[in-house]
């Protein structure tokens, strides 16, 4: 149970980790935000935006900051599951042959998955297991993956050629997806004068321990969320559904697909999460608006009408986001 | 202060009564809209609406409004939504429901004391937001009211024709509907104490103006439907009444006229005086008929002058005089003078002129003129009752047919067996005369009338009643 202790604790840990973080990314708060969100969620991010935006940079920094095992995975068309999760060898000691298992880079607490969209399905399918239930399972022997575990995977969303989208499994399975925009024209000159002097960038020094993110979490998941809220979430997710009473006109229109169970979840998770990182010890309508679309922007399958026209989950979202009242 | 409970409690009680004062409202607003349908209906039909149907309408709205009210408030929607609710209206970002959500299922103290903190802090006038407005206590008094109205309105327009089954008297015709005495007419009391309408005669400055709502029959049409129904009603009269009527004065008529003719036939012929038994004779005739005429012959026979005599017999064998014989007695106190108007002996009854002020029927014949004028001494008597005490079928046509309640001749309804008396007038604007409807009944009792005569008279009497501006 939450006492005061923990929570100014937790309150603490990551006010100290935004601060940081803030300081070497530059300009991209909601991304920095987002991302912490995430790692208080016991969830995954998938990062898109254009190359040069700072997405690496960000896991990179957050890794450096968190005192925690980092491994990058550069995602290749040729990349198989085995080069992430780890395979057995045979390993000779003393004229005795045995299989040890050599464990791949998902063995580490933050894992940066770079480009992930340039690796086949096969190996993509890969981080399944990883992501949603934190363990690896390799012939027959399934290993656990240490605490606290998150997949930061980043994906360019201009060069389509010779990548292979992420099927819908794999998307559903990261908690939110955070676009990364370009930086105001002030925080350009920052970027540019911190990347530029003769010290460059300077990662933070370990500001938190793997504890202090679970204790962190257990806060989090402490924090009430009023069940007039909770049905709230409830009803947006079904608004996201072509076939629900509630949809808007767009969503019948142009959604295939809506969002799943796991993304109600998400999002009153983080939620939660965000309010946390606000100060608060309740759950608001403002949390839930300011998670909405990044926990269900790629949740939403569009259909063919829908791609035709050029409609995007964003706009759709928004006019869910319009119709549906909180009371 | 109040713990997190009382404030839930507080809430829920709110915001019952104003959900159930919303269904109420919505209720009574159905009834109106029924109400409404109803009578639009009724009128496009032409019927009238039922003078039940007004009231049942706002009783069963009233019962209706109540009980929704109950039930609105016995209804309690979930506490969450409540909550949620209230925290949107104050601004809370539900604080309100996330402490709920900890109470009901438990969470950390910490996190509930510092919700609450933040909830008194914020708004500390936690009531108003679910607020019950200064006016609904005036609305529902005037919803009251007004269903009060609807009830009682109906109930009093409906007094008259509920009277004419159990009788008017002076307390129940002290019930006449206000609106009716209140416009134009004046309220007085009769010595009895009974309400009586005042009502101006025809050239008075206190206009008659309102015909609204007034039927259009005439009152020629009226005296029309009345005289078969008269007739019959003097061919069927009681013996024995008070009043000499019917078959019991033709007979008297006939022996007076048959004395008459035989004095006369005789002091034609040169005969002598009459002997006393034979003056005896024509008084007893006479009287039958009328204490006046027995008067009037008896101080003629006094007189010992036969040409004087002679003179008296002719005229009363003249048909003019036959005629106007029992007019007098009708006439005589249907339409009351004042009791400052000068009495006039009977010696002058031929010459003189009618009453200021008087009825219609006066002028209709000049024949009966003069008899009037002999029957008013009694009439003036302040005491008298001002029923119409004579034979029945007498009633005087009026000379100018008159929409009842037409403005400027209200005169023409102060005919034979209008129930009216002169008024002292306070006004100075001119005479004015009293009409007053509790005395019909004893007036139609007197008579003795049939039924429909009755009927027809008391639906005249009711009709100016509620009517006459």
């Amino acid at each position: 149970m939450t006492t005061e202790v923990s929570l100014t604790r937790a309150l603490d840990v990551f006010s100290r980790l935004e601060r940081v973080l803030g300081e070497v990314i530059v300009g991209q708060k909601d991304v920095t935000r987002r991302t912490l969100i995430a790692l208080l969620c016991r969830g995954n991010v998938l990062l898109e935006g254009v190359p040069g935006l700072g997405k690496t940079l960000l896991v990179r920094t957050l890794s450096h900051a968190l005192d925690l095992p980092f491994s990058r995975i550069q995602f290749t068309p040729d990349l198989m599951p085995t080069d992430i999760i780890g395979t057995n060898i045979i390993r000779e000691t003393g004229g005795d042959r045995r299989f040890e298992f050599s464990r791949g880079p998902l063995f580490a607490n933050i894992v940066l998955a770079d480009e992930i969209n340039r690796a086949t399905p096969k190996t993509q399918s890969a981080l399944l297991e990883a992501m949603e239930e934190r363990t690896i399972t390799v012939g027959g022997t399934t290993y656990a993956l240490a605490e606290p575990f998150i997949v930061l995977a980043t994906q360019n969303p201009l060069e389509m050629e010779g990548t292979y989208p992420l099927p819908e499994a794999q998307l559903d399975r990261f908690m939110l997806k955070i676009t990364v925009e370009y930086p105001s024209l002030g925080d350009l000159v920052r970027i540019t004068t911190l990347n530029t002097e003769a010290a460059g960038i300077v990662f933070p020094s370990p500001v938190a321990t793997g504890q202090d993110i679970l204790d962190a979490r257990s806060v989090v998941r402490d924090l009430p969320i009023a069940e007039g809220l909770r049905e709230y979430v409830a009803r947006l997710v079904l608004a996201t559904h072509p076939g629900s009473a509630q949809a808007p006109t767009m969503v019948r229109d142009f959604v295939q697909y809506g969002a799943s169970p796991r993304a109600a979840i998400a999002m009153i998770l983080a939620a939660k999460a965000h309010a946390f990182l606000s100060g608060e010890v309740h759950v608001r309508p403002s949390d839930i608006e300011a998670v909405f679309l990044p926990a269900l922007s790629h949740r939403i399958i569009l259909n063919f009408k829908g791609e035709a026209e050029g409609a995007s989950a964003t706009t759709i979202l928004r006019d869910v986001w319009q119709k549906v009242p909180v009371l | 202060m109040h713990s997190f409970r009382e404030v839930v409690a507080v809430l829920e009680r709110r915001d019952g009564r104003l959900r159930g004062m919303v269904w109420a409202g919505w209720v009574l607003a159905a009834a109106a809209c029924l109400a409404f349908v109803l009578a639009l209906v009724f009128a496009l039909l032409g019927h009238p609406l039922p003078a039940w149907a007004m009231p049942l309408l706002a009783a069963a709205g009233l019962v209706a409004a109540a009980v929704a009210f109950v039930l609105r408030i016995r209804a309690r929607r979930p506490r969450c939504r409540l909550l949620l609710e209230v925290d949107v209206r104050l601004g809370l970002d539900a604080r309100l429901s996330s402490l709920l959500e900890m109470e009901e299922r438990g969470g950390p103290k910490l996190f509930f004391e510092r919700l609450f903190r933040d909830v008194v802090r914020i708004a500390p006038d936690w009531k108003r937001a679910l607020p019950i407005p200064r006016c609904v206590p005036f609305l529902a008094a005037a919803t009251l009211l007004g269903t009060a109205l609807a009830l009682a309105l109906p109930l009093l327009s409906l007094h008259p024709a509920r009277s004419r089954d159990v009788g008017l008297g002076p307390s129940s015709s002290a019930a006449i509907a206000p609106a009716a005495l209140d416009s134009g007419a004046s309220e007085a009391r009769d010595a009895d104490g009974a309400p009586v309408l005042n009502l101006t005669v025809a050239g008075s400055p206190v206009p008659a103006t309102s015909t609204a709502g007034l039927s259009q029959r005439t009152l020629s049409e009226i005296l029309s439907e009345l005289r078969p129904a008269l007739a019959s009603s003097s061919a069927a009269s009681v013996p024995g009444s008070d009043a000499v009527t019917g078959l019991e004065r033709e007979d008297a008529d006939a022996a007076l006229h048959q004395e008459l003719e035989s004095l006369q036939k005789r002091l034609e012929a040169g005969g002598q005086a009459p002997s006393a038994h034979e003056i005896q004779r024509v008084r007893d005739a006479a009287a039958a008929t009328s204490p006046d005429l027995a008067k009037t012959v008896e101080a003629a026979a006094a007189a010992s002058d036969m040409d004087a005599l002679r003179q008296t017999i002719s005229q009363l064998l003249s048909p003019s005089a036959s005629q106007a014989a029992p007019t007098t007695h009708s006439t005589r106190s249907d339409v009351r003078s004042s009791s400052d108007e000068p009495s006039k002996s009977a010696d002058a009854t031929t010459d003189s002129p009618p009453p200021s002020g008087a009825p219609a029927a006066g002028a209709s014949s000049g024949a009966s003129t003069g008899t009037k004028g002999s029957a008013s001494p009694s009439a003036a008597m302040p005491n008298e009752t001002p029923i119409f005490e004579s034979g029945v079928g007498e009633v005087a046509p009026v000379a100018a047919p008159l929409v009842v309640g037409e403005s400027g001749g209200l005169s023409s309804y102060i005919t034979s067996g209008v129930p009216a008396e002169r008024a002292p007038d306070s006004t100075g604007h001119g005479p004015t005369w009293r009409l007053a409807p509790g005395q019909v009944q004893s007036l139609l009792s007197a008579r003795d009338l049939p039924a429909g005569a009755a009927e027809i008279i008391r639906d005249y009497f009711q009709r100016i009643t509620e009517e006459t501006p």
